[in-house]
C-alpha cells in the first residue's frame, strides 16, 4: 500500500503544488524525498529557502513519515541536527495527512514558533524574553545558511 | 463524485470495496484501509476530522437501499488492546523468569498449573481447595489460619488471589488426574528454591504478625520486619 500511497501524492503535488513548498524523490528510491520551505515572508526567516529530508516507513501512512531540516535553522523547536518538535510527525499523526499538509504545517511552525515545547529550550528562553534579539538571530542564520 | 479513501488515496472505483462510515462523523473510508490504522491507533479518533468515533457504518452491496450494518467499535477495539497488554505482560513474565535464570520459560499457563498451595507453598498431594476462577490452589488448613492471622476468620473461603469464593480441589477441574506427580517433579529446581524462600519470608511475617495481635512490640511492625533478616532470605534466592 505504502508504495502506490506515495506515487499518488507525487502525482498530487505535481497536478495541484503548494505555493510556499516543493518535494519530491531523491534519485531511484521513493521511499526517499527532498523537500524545500520558503521562508514565511512575515517571518525571520523570509528570503531563506530551506531543506529538508523526508523518509517514508514501509508502513506509511500508518506510521509517519520521518522529517528533518537539513538547512540549518535558528528555531526553538528545531535542533542542530535539523530534528523537528511536532506533534503530527509523532503521538499525533493521521493517516489522512499527506506530505503536501505536513509542509504545511512546518511552514505556520516557521511563522509561530511554539516555545512551551521547545526542542532547544536556550533558543525557547530568548524568544520568551528578548522577541527582539531572537528575530535578529534568525535573520542572520537565514542570510548567512539558507539564502 | 468520485469517492477517494482519505488513508490510501485510491479513487479507483474498481478497488472500492467495501466503503465503512464512520460515526457519528460521517467520514468514510475503505473498511480495509480504517481497520488498519486502528491495529496501529491507541484511540478511535477520525483521521480527518479528530473526533471521538464509536462505530462504523457499513455497506456489503452495491444495492442504495441496502441497510448498513453497524460495527460497534469500542468493544473490538478495547478487547484487542487487552489482549495486546497480555502479551506484553506474558513477555515481561518470560523476561524476568530468564533474569531469575530458570532452566524454562515460566509461562502464566505453567504457572497456574502448578500443584503447589499458594500459603505455604508445600506440594503434597493433600491440597483440597481450589479457586476455579484464577486455578489458584490452597490447603483449607493454610486458607483459616491465614483467616485467623489478618482478623477475618470468615475471610477462609475466599481466594487470597482473586477474592472468589474457593471450591474443594478435585484435580480433575485442571486435567491432570494422572499427570500430577509427573508435573510437580518438572518443576524447577531454582523454582523449589524460590518457594522455600518464599515459606520462609511467610513464615517470618507470620510470626512478626503474631507478636503484632499479641502486642508485644508497642504496635510498631518495623521493629521487627528487618530489612537484614529479609536481604539475608533473598540472598539465598540469588
Amino acid at each position: 500500500m505504502s508504495l502506490k500511497r506515495i506515487t499518488k501524492e507525487l502525482n498530487d503535488l505535481g497536478r495541484d503544488p503548494p505555493t510556499s513548498c516543493s518535494a519530491g524523490p531523491v534519485g531511484d528510491d521513493v521511499y526517499h524525498w527532498q523537500a524545500s520551505i520558503m521562508g514565511p515572508p512575515d517571518s525571520p526567516y523570509a528570503g531563506g529557502v530551506f531543506f529538508l529530508s523526508i523518509h517514508f516507513p514501509t508502513d506509511y501512512p500508518f506510521k509517519p513519515p520521518k522529517i528533518a531540516f537539513t538547512t540549518k535553522i535558528y528555531h526553538p523547536n528545531i535542533n542542530a541536527n535539523g530534528n523537528i518538535c511536532l506533534d503530527i510527525l509523532k503521538d499525533q499523526w493521521s493517516p489522512a495527512l499527506t506530505i503536501s499538509k505536513v509542509l504545511l504545517s512546518i511552514c505556520s511552525l516557521l511563522t509561530d514558533a511554539n516555545p512551551d515545547d521547545p526542542l532547544v529550550p536556550e533558543i525557547a528562553h530568548i524568544y520568551k524574553t528578548d522577541r527582539a534579539k531572537y528575530e535578529a538571530q534568525a535573520r542572520e542564520w537565514t542570510k548567512k545558511y539558507a539564502v | 463524485m468520485t469517492f477517494t479513501c482519505p488513508i490510501c488515496l485510491d479513487d479507483n472505483e474498481a478497488n472500492i470495496g467495501s466503503i465503512g462510515t464512520l460515526q457519528p462523523c460521517n467520514h468514510e473510508f475503505h473498511t480495509d484501509c480504517l481497520r488498519r490504522w486502528h491495529s496501529y491507533a491507541h484511540d478511535l479518533i477520525c483521521p480527518v476530522c479528530r473526533a471521538e468515533s464509536n462505530s462504523l457504518l457499513v455497506k456489503l452491496g452495491e444495492d442504495k437501499g441496502m441497510t448498513p450494518i453497524k460495527v460497534d467499535l469500542r468493544k473490538g477495539f478495547y478487547a484487542k488492546k487487552a489482549v495486546e497488554y497480555e502479551r506484553q505482560e506474558e513477555q515481561f513474565l518470560r523476561r524476568f523468569s530468564n533474569a531469575l535464570r530458570f532452566e524454562s520459560p515460566l509461562s502464566r499457563g505453567e504457572r497456574l498449573v502448578l500443584i503447589q498451595c499458594n500459603i505455604c507453598g508445600e506440594s503434597e498431594s493433600d491440597l483440597d481447595k481450589a479457586c476455579h476462577n484464577c486455578g489458584t490452589l490452597f490447603h483449607e488448613s493454610c486458607l483459616r489460619s491465614l483467616a485467623c492471622e489478618v482478623g477475618d476468620p470468615s475471610s477462609w473461603q475466599q481466594c487470597v488471589e482473586c477474592q472468589d469464593p474457593v471450591n474443594q480441589f478435585c484435580r480433575s477441574h485442571i486435567g491432570y488426574s494422572n499427570g500430577t506427580s509427573s508435573r510437580s517433579l518438572r518443576i524447577p529446581d531454582e523454582l523449589r528454591r524460590l518457594r522455600e524462600v518464599k515459606t520462609e519470608i511467610q513464615g517470618h511475617v507470620r510470626q512478626v504478625l503474631q507478636g503484632f495481635y499479641r502486642g508485644d512490640n508497642d504496635g510498631d511492625l518495623r521493629i521487627k520486619l528487618d530489612r537484614k533478616h529479609f536481604a539475608e532470605i533473598n540472598k539465598r534466592a540469588l
